[in-house]
């Protein structure tokens, strides 16, 4: 969380304005954004970081308090699209697409 | 960007809004799947979707001709033919999020493979459910949370006395900041526990979400007013720190991004499901609009 915070405060405040006025997505954030390890949150297995519903929200609220529209991307990403393909994908779809969606998290370290 | 270790970067969007029904799983939703041997081929178009003008993967949710269920199907974005993302402009709320408008036609797998794409989630409102417990946390929420809007406006000028304020101590402001504090917290909270303990129901996240959206538009439109003419400047965020803030308040988050969200128009379908799933009737079926 405080990581999350750290992050939000330290890199997304200071220019997500620019990016905000040019209806841009500021892509020069993603690899800092994977070192937080989010990817999967809220979900078991497959690469994927766990923890419970609560954390997941109340890290989204975190992202939401400097920005919101950062927080909905990691909504959409973490909870929309990664959350459907765990509850209902084939084991073969979750083991094919959940690492790497979860990595994209961590594939920054070494970006 | 790419890892040097060539690990995958995988980015998803969630397809379920179409530009004639909005979000309506329950059973208005225009998009089509068809089986043809080994692939599925799904017609139809999206709108809203998130991510989607420059991600890699789509969970795109379809009604199969063949039983009438709506299902999702996992699309790969740049190596499906017949699937376009046309980026949505001129947006004015949630400016950074790149929202696409999909269209897709023929094939969403190539024939001869086994189909990449199958049955995903029949039980759709459950795994839907939380999701907007998580975004009445995520949207923005507990910032205002942060607005004591006592009247007293802190840009590095001393507070005004009591006496002086811009707006009466307990009225709205003040109201909407216990909803903040809260109410909204609150909520949602007991819903994720709710949900922790397998007891959530599609009413409790109906509700919560048509709860938390509605008092954080009342309270953004106080937040506005708070700041008179500033209130509409992007720049001006950072100075917008009102009493009791611990960083940067972002007005402009608050104003403009929650107002004209798309998704606030989930509020009032929302209320008809649920009031109608107490009556005992059959919950809302939504019907196509005009766009």
């Amino acid at each position: 969380m405080q990581k999350v915070r750290a992050f939000m405060e330290s890199k997304v405040a200071p220019i997500i304005n620019k990016y905000w006025s040019e209806d841009a997505f500021p892509f020069e954030l993603l690899p800092a954004f994977k070192e937080l390890n989010l990817g999967g949150l809220g979900i078991k297995g497959y690469g994927c970081a766990g923890g419970s519903q609560l954390l997941v929200g109340l890290v989204g609220m975190e992202m939401a308090r400097v920005d919101c529209s950062i927080a909905t991307f990691f909504g959409v990403q973490n909870g929309l699209a990664m959350e459907s393909i765990a509850l209902g994908g084939s084991e073969e779809q979750k083991q094919k697409w959940l690492p790497p969606m979860a990595r994209y998290e961590r594939s920054a370290a070494s970006a | 960007m790419a890892a040097a270790d060539g690990a995958l970067r995988k980015i998803g969007c969630f397809g379920l809004t179409e530009p004639l029904v909005g979000s309506g799983a329950a059973g208005g939703l225009l998009t089509t799947a068809k089986r043809e041997g080994h692939t599925w081929v799904l017609n139809g178009q999206k709108r809203w979707i998130g991510n989607s003008p420059w991600c890699d993967v789509s969970v795109i949710w379809a009604r199969d001709v063949a039983d009438n269920q709506v299902k999702a199907f996992i699309v790969e974005n740049k190596t499906t033919p017949g699937f376009s993302v046309e980026k949505i402009q001129n947006k004015i709320a949630l400016k950074v999020v790149q929202n696409g408008q999909i269209c897709a036609q023929g094939r969403s797998g190539t024939g001869g493979k086994p189909p990449p794409e199958r049955q995903l989630v029949p039980r759709y409102r459950k795994s839907v459910a939380p999701d907007p417990l998580r975004r009445g946390l995520g949207r923005g929420r507990m910032p205002d949370g942060r607005l004591r809007a006592r009247g007293q406006i802190r840009t590095g000028a001393p507070a005004v006395r009591k006496a002086d304020r811009l707006v009466p101590a307990r009225s709205g402001p003040a109201r909407q900041d216990a909803w903040q504090r809260h109410g909204i917290p609150g909520m949602v909270v007991r819903a994720a526990q709710l949900e922790a303990q397998g007891k959530l129901t599609d009413q409790h996240a109906a509700v919560a979400k048509a709860f938390t959206t509605a008092r954080t538009r009342e309270t953004v439109a106080w937040a506005r007013e708070l700041l008179g003419g500033n209130g509409i400047v992007a720049d001006y965020n950072g100075r917008a720190v009102l009493r009791g803030c611990r960083g940067p308040l972002h007005l402009r988050g608050h104003v403009s991004d929650a107002e004209p969200d798309p998704r606030q128009g989930h509020h009032r379908p929302r209320r008809v499901r649920v009031n109608k799933t107490d009556r005992g009737l059959r919950p809302d079926r939504r019907r196509p609009c005009p766009p």
